[in-house]
């Protein structure tokens, strides 16, 4: 199975207004699997609801792929076993890490260096291995560059290359690292290979300071992200892409605007393939 | 160290133990050439924040037991002294739990873990995944009924009433008797027993052939106590557990 269209995040935040929400108001939902493994009673009630109406993906957030700590091979199979029961087929995890000698619940930035890159790609095998499935890893938001030895980019395109797997691009994070760590992120957008690109996601962000952006998934989308958007539609292809709203919920008429406008640019960009 | 890491690290991964250890303790790290104090900040105060939101949702009544300056003090040496295992969100406050016996800070008082004990096994019972059929009882006292109780209940006993304690309450020592559990509608709810209905819940989680009658049989020669008093009571009890909705009826025994 491949994800087609627009999809939004499944939180527990919003699963009562998500309740009425059809397939025909978006396509896919997805979810990270630390918080519904081995959850039962009514949320788990609720979450059986939604994997028997929706298409899914995984998007995981404790894999901690790049991380000094051993794999959790006891983890990655509970994962595996809860593809397996819901059916999904999609797996994606940050390229990142969120441990060292313990977990920390939250994404810290890799060292930009060869030898991470090779580190990370070994892992990205073990992972696949046990899965029976690809891992696609998506770009992180950053906002400090310890170790870094490239650019984030050829790092990127490094790790992709030597673990041969895919990417779920993340435009909104692009934008906020080009503007944390002062790169053109048209550039970087335009240099991902086409064929790497599973997916896509897309938040709204927080302006801590001039030069310093979070990554909050709190806010609605900017401008300069839409713009990002359909630059990446322009150059890629109409690829499935992902709505992530973590907190601050607004009135799920709202996000639904948000889906309406990502399936617009997705329908001008297919108008526009096929007149090129 | 922790059996989790290589015995070298490569060095990357040196910049990462360094990373990391600023993230945990912001006030005395060593020192990271490449990172702007104020970007460092900002990592040290969202992982922080993400911690104590899952801690202080998970153990509300605790953390209003402490100053301010105390709470902070206490998630922020969790933090950096507790190496968590668990890659699940939901389990944070098990970790915290798992920490708390462990901590060396003057200032909780001895009932702490207890109380946070009685704090998650809300959670607990609120997200236990079923493994077993959980078959409720149409009726009761229908001829050779095997009862027991849900999976998803629990007794503990507890050195102190926890169930009582707040800011405003703070406990004597006395042993309580607290039932938790997730009834067959999936609601949680909690009750105090009294020390024979603890004795009757053992008896009915444990059971799998024997009908009411011979367990509280059972109870009365365990307690020497009046036997048609304690069948009275034990049916009492029992009539409330049906409406609780937390018994279950088991399989006749055929052989």
């Amino acid at each position: 199975m491949t994800l087609n269209g627009s999809g939004l995040g499944l939180r527990r935040g919003m699963m009562e207004e998500m309740k009425s929400l059809t397939i025909k108001d978006v396509d896919f939902l997805e979810v990270a699997p630390e918080n519904w493994i081995n959850v039962g009673g009514r949320l788990g009630k609720a979450f059986r609801e939604f994997t028997e109406r929706f298409p899914f993906a995984c998007h995981g957030l404790s894999l901690s792929i790049g991380s000094a700590d051993k794999l959790d091979v006891d983890f990655v199979k509970s994962v595996k076993d809860f593809m397996d029961i819901h059916n999904i087929e999609i797996y994606s995890e940050h390229l990142s890490y969120c441990s060292h000698d313990g977990h920390m619940y939250d994404l810290m930035p890799m060292p930009f260096t060869e030898q991470a890159a090779d580190y990370v790609a070994d892992r990205v095998a073990q992972v696949q291995d046990i899965l029976q499935r690809p891992l696609i890893l998506e770009n992180v938001s950053t906002y400090a560059s310890p170790g870094q030895e490239m650019s984030e980019l050829e790092f990127v395109t490094q790790v992709l290359q030597k673990a041969d797997c895919k990417m779920l691009l993340d435009v909104n994070n692009v934008y906020v690292n080009s503007i944390n760590h002062g790169f053109d992120p048209k550039h970087y957008i335009n240099s991902i290979p086409t064929d790497r690109i599973e997916y896509l996601h897309i938040a709204g962000h927080f302006d801590e300071s001039e030069d310093l952006l979070v990554d909050t998934h709190g806010a609605s989308i900017k401008a300069q992200v839409w713009d990002l958007l359909a630059l990446t539609y322009a150059k890629h292809g109409k690829l499935p892409t992902l709505l992530e709203r973590d907190f601050n919920f607004p009135a799920m008429s709202e996000l639904l605007a948000e889906i309406n406008q990502i399936k617009e640019y997705q329908q001008g960009a297919q108008h526009e393939r096929q007149l090129a | 160290m922790n059996a989790n890491l290589p015995k070298a690290l490569l060095p990357f991964q040196e910049i990462q133990k360094s990373f990391s250890d600023a993230i945990r303790n912001p006030k005395n790290h060593p020192n990271l050439d490449d990172v702007e104090e104020r970007r460092l900040k900002v990592y040290s105060e969202l992982f922080y924040n993400n911690i104590e939101g899952f801690i202080s949702g998970g153990f509300p009544v605790l953390k209003e037991l402490f100053t301010e300056k105390q709470w902070n003090c206490l998630v922020r040496d969790f933090f950096i002294k507790h190496s968590c295992s668990s890659p699940y969100f939901l389990q944070i406050s098990e970790e915290f739990l798992n920490y708390l016996p462990n901590s060396a800070l003057d200032f909780l008082p001895e009932f702490s873990y207890q109380l946070a004990h009685w704090e998650w096994m809300e959670l607990h019972a609120d997200v236990y995944d079923s493994k077993l059929g959980n078959h409720a009882p149409e009726t009761l006292g229908t001829d050779g009924q095997v009862l027991s109780l849900i999976e998803s209940a629990w007794c503990q006993a507890y050195d102190f009433p926890v169930h009582t304690i707040s800011a405003d309450n703070l406990p004597e020592q006395k042993v309580s008797y607290l039932m938790v559990y997730r009834n067959h509608d999936l609601k949680v709810g909690f009750n105090e027993l009294n020390p024979l209905s603890a004795l009757l819940f053992e008896s009915l989680k444990n059971n799998t052939n024997q009908v009411l009658n011979n367990i509280l049989q059972d109870i009365a020669r365990q307690v020497n106590m009046d036997e048609t008093t304690v069948i009275n009571g034990g049916q009492q009890i029992i009539n409330q557990w049906f409406e609780l909705g937390i018994l279950i009826e088991l399989p006749m025994d055929c052989s």
